[in-house]
């Protein structure tokens, strides 16, 4: 039954002034989902560490290397924004499409296409500096939100399930990757197997904390979260991308054409998932290489879901996975655990992501309506 | 049947975070008698039926069937108790018949592995003669009328051995001969010894068939009555019995009814010839300024693709809509919505609000394209859009905890406020009002109308579709008919009666007019 | 060697779920987990370490190989050997400087997609000694770097000597070849084959295909059942893990269905159908520069290795039981490729 928590007079708080821009920030139940976000990242490592007991480590020395290897040096917390970068943006382009209704699974095929983009733009373009590097990125981002074009239109004009298509497009993208650096393929370096050749100086996301590999995609990356918000809760086109994730049929009884939305919606996405791609070649790998990606787009999922989809929550998430990836080197050098303890940490957060969407629904049942 | 109480909840409480939903209620309800249950929306009314169903376990309180305390865990505890419910959303299976859907979970077989048709329609059948239901259990249930879905769901819950049937909002979609069989067949429970609790906003419903109403207000019992026989016959002492009761749940004395209009102006909404080819149409209907056109009918008539066809999310294949002046047949949505239409849609959920968006922004869909939510450069003014929503919230009074709550936490009558104050802030020059108090309580009820009727006098055409028939009769200053897509009927209120409006809608021969 | 990638995080619980499992099951299992647990040899402390790519250890090709190198430079000069595994592209780079940091006596870089990483590790700490596997670490003007052996093969040269065996065994005329992708390291298995094969029988014919990858055992299976159902008695597999399927093919083909493998003796795969491998001493490159960096003789720059060095040549488990013409014909071509009175060609 229905609740009367606020009697009807008290209700607003207009006063006219500024909205509370941290309840948008940190989402519509704040405290509860730092809490959650805290509590699924905590219960993944205690669950994690019989594991790494079994494998034959002690979990506190393991996970004292992980911090310290991530977060307990310049060069750990260098690396740890880093390994950030990627899975922040690709996280965030699908916290968009989530947003938008659309779930985007093809986020790894249009990070990989913006990356090949990117990479052959730095690589054969002569362009002056700063011009270069943003063309390359802009040529990278637009070329993922084509590819992305093409999932938006079958769903919006002829209801085939994204999901579907862009699971699709992704093998597609790799097989096309793959094939123009292959051996005699039109992309391929001279002298790098499986790569393009090295971009061009100009075409560099500057190293920004020597010695360290730290670059300027991670500012690309912060910009982005910024922007991000103030596309989704500031502008009037994030509102009806919003609506329409909420509810298409409302929207559309409103004179908002979810078809144009969602096409909208998929190729910002793709955008994003493309800019990922081109940061992560043009920032750390200085060429395209065909495996460059472990699945960043995949990851990505789980960086959206466990940051409530929210840009500050997805950026809070990616660092959490960034601290991950960055510590597993020392994890593995000083505590001598495998490589792959990442991974089942990583699978285990997403184990605790999905028990918690069930968990939440059990919660706001529970709640009166 | 003895008369002592086969009924008694003692000091049920049951709290949610933030919310008392029942304080310490007590109720007692006799064998054989039918009893009302009355309460606005959020006065605990679903929260105790869950209770006493098993849904939901209360804080504190006991509950006594037939003089055994009972402890609930699940509805299966209720049942196996005597109790049965039949909720306003029905849990049928469409494609199996009357019998099999009464006998699922329980199927008579055949060597344990083959379901016994045969027996089961006889089953079935039998229980249906026995207490004087008129239906078909062989019959296919999608096949069937909401008043005679209905009657399989009170079938089910006799079929498990229900002595207590609670029915929650019983007639809320029902056509009026529908209704009157409906309380014929609890009558029919009743002779029998059931023992009835009934769930309704309606309070001639109660009047006209309840032994006793007890009205319940914020969670706790504010009084039981028993109602008298002669309390029933119109007339003053009903008129002050119905008073009585409603400044009970409300805890205020209501408004007077709506005044029908005096004048009206030029044609602000016109349909020529317009069909969409397959469900609705051809048909014709005009609605002038300053006037409430009601649009009666039984759900599925056509109703819901001829608001499609005003709106413009469905294509129409024939004739012409003319919306103030300006033939909008070939418009998207949006350029109808600019010429001046609002609308509040018939099902809230579908097609109103997004749920799991806030407060906030569900107030501003529609007005994000307008100053002052608009800014230049295609910015939503943040500020903008709390300030509208705070004043959509305060003016209708919408019960919510903030205006980043999501619209889910809000109970139904508080989403509908939201969407009534919405779609009132565009100033429109037609409203197309469809079911616009579907599960409302009897306070919101006459706000709704209160406000339809301001519109009107304000120079707005409304269109007013609904399946509540006094709704209709009450508001409109005319009415049309559908039935089968087509206009049927159409006249004044005070030239029709219930009757012959129930003959048009349903299409039975006895038309009087 | 084209790496796992893409793999969703849910396969981060099939691991969990196979590590306990197989932590469960046996305590023998130890291959595996074996990455990073040090080996101890007597002697000073040096510290042989390795970074794997992204098939990681127990790929059963080069990073096993180099591993072996490892664990028997710190048994033999003494010290502790380990093994860094890369899970992706971007830990190359980390992984090659913790090995630095860490103070390691040798860093050795497996696979052809490290050697950008090892250039960047290597200008940045110009004291430490690296070893770069099959590429060149050379900077941007394309000098090879001081502090890095980049150690490459004369893979000609071993398979000129699989060719002679080849020429000699097939009684068809025609041989197939089945190449992971077409880089150079194939190519040049590729031509010292066919100079071999010419060399003892001009009639003999080649057909050449690629697999696309190094890892796709079911597509190398296919293209071998292709040259045997076209008449081919041997085919020659360079496609890595994924050569495993042209073993299977002839197995299951029975007797007189040859395949020549790569890097190392496969006899075990199909002992009945292996006729030999041109062999790659990638161990042998590990435990000779290690030995340098122990006596104070390691010497950066590019280091061809072949024949002249034993570091190429056939199966030498297996080539006993060849006919006695065959085993003479080889002994006399290596004799002379030694003495330069043969040059096989690489390309």
């Amino acid at each position: 039954m229905s609740t009367v928590i606020v009697p009807p007079v008290e209700t607003p708080p207009p006063k006219g002034g500024r909205p509370p821009a941290t309840a948008a920030l940190v989402g519509r139940h704040g405290v509860r989902t730092v809490v959650l976000f805290v509590g699924t990242a905590l219960a993944a490592l205690v669950v994690a560490a019989p594991i790494i007991a079994i494998a034959g480590a002690n979990p506190l020395d393991a996970y004292r290397a992980l911090f310290e290897g991530s977060l307990g040096s310049q060069r750990g917390l260098a690396e740890t924004l880093v390994a950030t970068t990627p899975l922040l943006v690709a996280g965030l382009a699908v916290s968009v499409a989530f947003r938008g209704g659309l779930f985007n699974i093809g986020v790894e095929g249009q990070l990989v296409i913006g990356g090949l983009v990117a990479g052959t733009i730095g690589a054969q373009a002569t362009l002056p500096p700063v011009v270069h590097v943003v063309v390359a990125m802009a040529g990278g981002a637009a070329a993922a939100a084509a590819w992305a074009l093409i999932p938006a239109l079958l769903k919006a004009y002829r209801g085939v399930h994204e999901v579907i298509t862009t699971i699709m497009l992704n093998y597609v993208a790799f097989a096309l990757s793959t094939y123009l650096v292959s051996p005699g393929g039109l992309l391929v370096s001279k002298t790098q197997p499986s790569a393009t050749e090295k971009v061009k100086d100009t075409a560099v996301l500057p190293r920004v904390w020597a010695p360290t590999r730290l670059h300027a995609g991670i500012f690309v990356a912060g910009a982005l979260v910024a922007v991000t918000w103030w596309f989704l809760f500031r502008t009037r086109a994030g509102y009806r991308l919003r609506m329409v994730g909420g509810n298409p049929t409302a929207a559309r009884f409103n004179g908002i054409d979810p078809r144009r939305v969602t096409v909208q919606t998929m190729c910002l996405s793709g955008a994003l998932a493309g800019l990922a791609g081109a940061i992560e070649v043009l920032g750390v790998h200085l060429r395209y290489f065909d495996s460059f990606s472990p699945g960043y787009g995949f990851d990505a999922i789980a960086v959206a879901l466990l940051g409530a989809i929210t840009p500050v929550g997805v950026a809070a998430s990616a660092l959490f996975f960034g601290v991950l990836r960055s510590g597993s080197v020392l994890l593995q050098a000083r505590a001598g655990v495998s490589r792959d303890m990442i991974t089942v940490i990583s699978g285990l957060v997403v184990a605790f992501v999905a028990a918690r969407v069930v968990l939440e629904r059990r919660l706001s049942r529970k709640e009166p309506r | 049947m003895p008369n002592g109480p086969v009924l008694r909840l003692q000091g049920i409480t049951k709290t949610y975070p933030g919310v008392v939903a029942n304080d310490g209620v007590d109720l007692e309800v006799a064998g054989g008698t039918v009893r009302g249950l009355l309460g606005e929306n959020g006065a605990g009314k679903s929260t105790l039926m869950k209770v006493l169903f098993g849904m939901t376990r209360p804080d504190a309180g006991t509950i006594e069937v037939e003089g055994v305390e009972r402890r609930f865990r699940s509805p299966a505890d209720a049942i196996a108790a005597g109790i049965g419910m039949v909720q306003q959303h029905f849990s049928l299976v469409p494609d199996f018949t009357v019998a099999e859907n009464l006998v699922l979970g329980s199927e008579p077989r055949v060597r344990r592995l083959f379901i016994d048709r045969r027996r089961a329609v006889s089953e079935v059948q039998a229980l249906a003669d026995r207490y004087g239901f008129r239906l078909d259990a062989g019959a296919r249930v999608a096949d069937l009328a909401v008043g005679a879905r209905q009657r399989v769901e009170i079938l089910k819950a006799l079929h498990r051995g229900a002595r207590i049937l609670v029915l929650d909002e019983p007639t809320a979609a029902l056509a009026p001969q529908e209704v009157v069989e409906l309380f014929t067949v609890v009558r029919s429970l009743q002779a029998q010894g059931c023992t009835i609790i009934l769930i309704t906003h309606k309070l001639p419903e109660i009047v006209a068939n309840c032994d006793e109403a007890t009205v319940l207000r914020d969670g706790a019992v504010v009084g039981t009555r028993r109602l008298e026989d002669h309390e029933r016959v119109p007339g003053p002492e009903r008129d002050a019995l119905e008073a009585d009761l409603a400044r009970l749940m409300v805890g205020r004395a209501l408004p007077d009814p709506p005044a029908r209009a005096s004048t009206s102006g030029g044609p602000a909404l016109s349909l020529v010839g317009v069909g969409d080819g397959e469900r609705v149409g051809p048909l014709d209907i005009e609605v002038r300024a300053g006037e409430i056109v009601g649009v009666a009918g039984v759900e599925g008539n056509g109703q819901t693709e001829l608001i499609e066809l005003v709106l413009g999310v469905r294509r129409c294949r024939s004739g012409h809509i003319v919306i103030a002046g300006r033939d909008v047949t070939r418009l998207p949505v949006g350029q109808r919505l600019r010429q001046g239409v609002a609308h509040i849609a018939e099902d809230r959920h579908a097609a109103a609000v997004a749920s799991d968006l806030s407060v906030a922004d569900n107030c501003a869909l529609g007005h994000q394209d307008r100053p002052p939510l608009a800014r230049s450069g295609g910015r939503l003014s943040a500020s903008g859009v709390q300030r509208f929503a705070a004043d959509v919230v305060a003016r209708y009074g919408v019960r919510t905890p903030s205006l980043q709550a999501t619209v889910a936490q809000l109970s139904g009558g508080n989403q509908q406020k939201l969407v009534v104050g919405r779609e009132v802030a565009r100033r429109p020059a037609v409203m197309i009002a469809a079911q616009p108090t579907r599960g409302l309580d009897v306070g919101a009820t006459a706000f709704v109308h209160q406000e339809l009727v301001d519109l009107r006098d304000a120079g707005c055409a409304v269109l007013l579709v609904s399946l509540d028939l006094s709704e209709v009769l009450a508001v409109a200053d005319r009415i049309v008919v559908m039935r089968g897509g087509r206009i049927v009927g159409e006249g004044r209120p005070d030239e029709l009666d219930e009757l012959t409006v129930g003959a048009w809608m349903t299409g039975t021969s006895e038309v009087p007019a | 060697m084209t790496p796992l990638r893409r793999r969703a995080p849910i396969a981060g619980l099939l691991v969990a779920l196979a590590l306990l499992a197989a932590a469960c099951g046996s305590s023998s299992n130890s291959s595996n987990s074996a990455d990073a647990s040090p080996t101890t040899g007597a002697g000073k402390d040096y510290q042989w370490v390795m970074v794997t790519d992204q098939a990681g250890l127990g790929d059963q090709g080069f990073n096993d190989l180099a591993y072996a190198g490892i664990t028997k430079s710190a048994k033999d000069l003494g010290g502790t050997g380990k093994a860094l595994e890369s899970s992706e592209q971007a830990q190359y780079v980390p992984n090659l400087q913790q090995a630095v940091d860490d103070g390691a006596s040798l860093v050795v870089g497996v696979g052809f997609l490290i050697t950008d990483a090892i250039v960047e590790v290597a200008q940045a700490s110009p004291n430490a000694h690296f070893l770069s596997i099959d590429n060149v670490a050379a900077d941007k003007d394309g000098t090879p770097l001081p502090n890095v052996a980049s150690v490459t093969f004369k893979e000609n040269e071993g398979a000129y000597l699989a060719g002679v065996i080849a020429g000699l065994t097939t009684k068809t005329n025609k041989i197939g070849f089945a190449g992971g992708l077409e880089i150079p390291p194939v190519v040049r298995f590729l031509k010292g084959f066919q100079a071999g094969l010419k060399s003892v029988n001009p009639k003999a014919t080649v057909n050449v295909a690629y697999v696309g990858g190094f890892g796709d055992a079911a597509k190398t299976k296919e293209l071998a059942a292709g040259y045997y159902d076209d008449g081919a008695d041997i085919v020659f597999e360079v496609a890595g893990a994924g050569g495993l399927g042209a073993y299977e093919e002839a197995k299951a083909r029975g007797a007189g269905h040859w395949v020549i493998g790569t890097d190392t003796c496969k006899d075990a795969l199909a002992p009945d159908n292996f006729l030999t491998s041109a062999t790659k001493d990638v161990s042998g490159a590990v435990e000779r520069e290690a030995k340098a960096v122990a006596d104070g003789s390691f010497k950066g720059g590019v280091h061809n290795l072949g024949l002249a060095e034993d570091s190429v040549g056939v199966c030498q488990k297996t080539f006993g039981s060849l006919p006695k013409t065959i085993q003479d014909a080889v002994t006399k071509a290596t004799a002379d490729i030694k003495s330069g009175a043969i040059t096989v060609p690489a390309q």
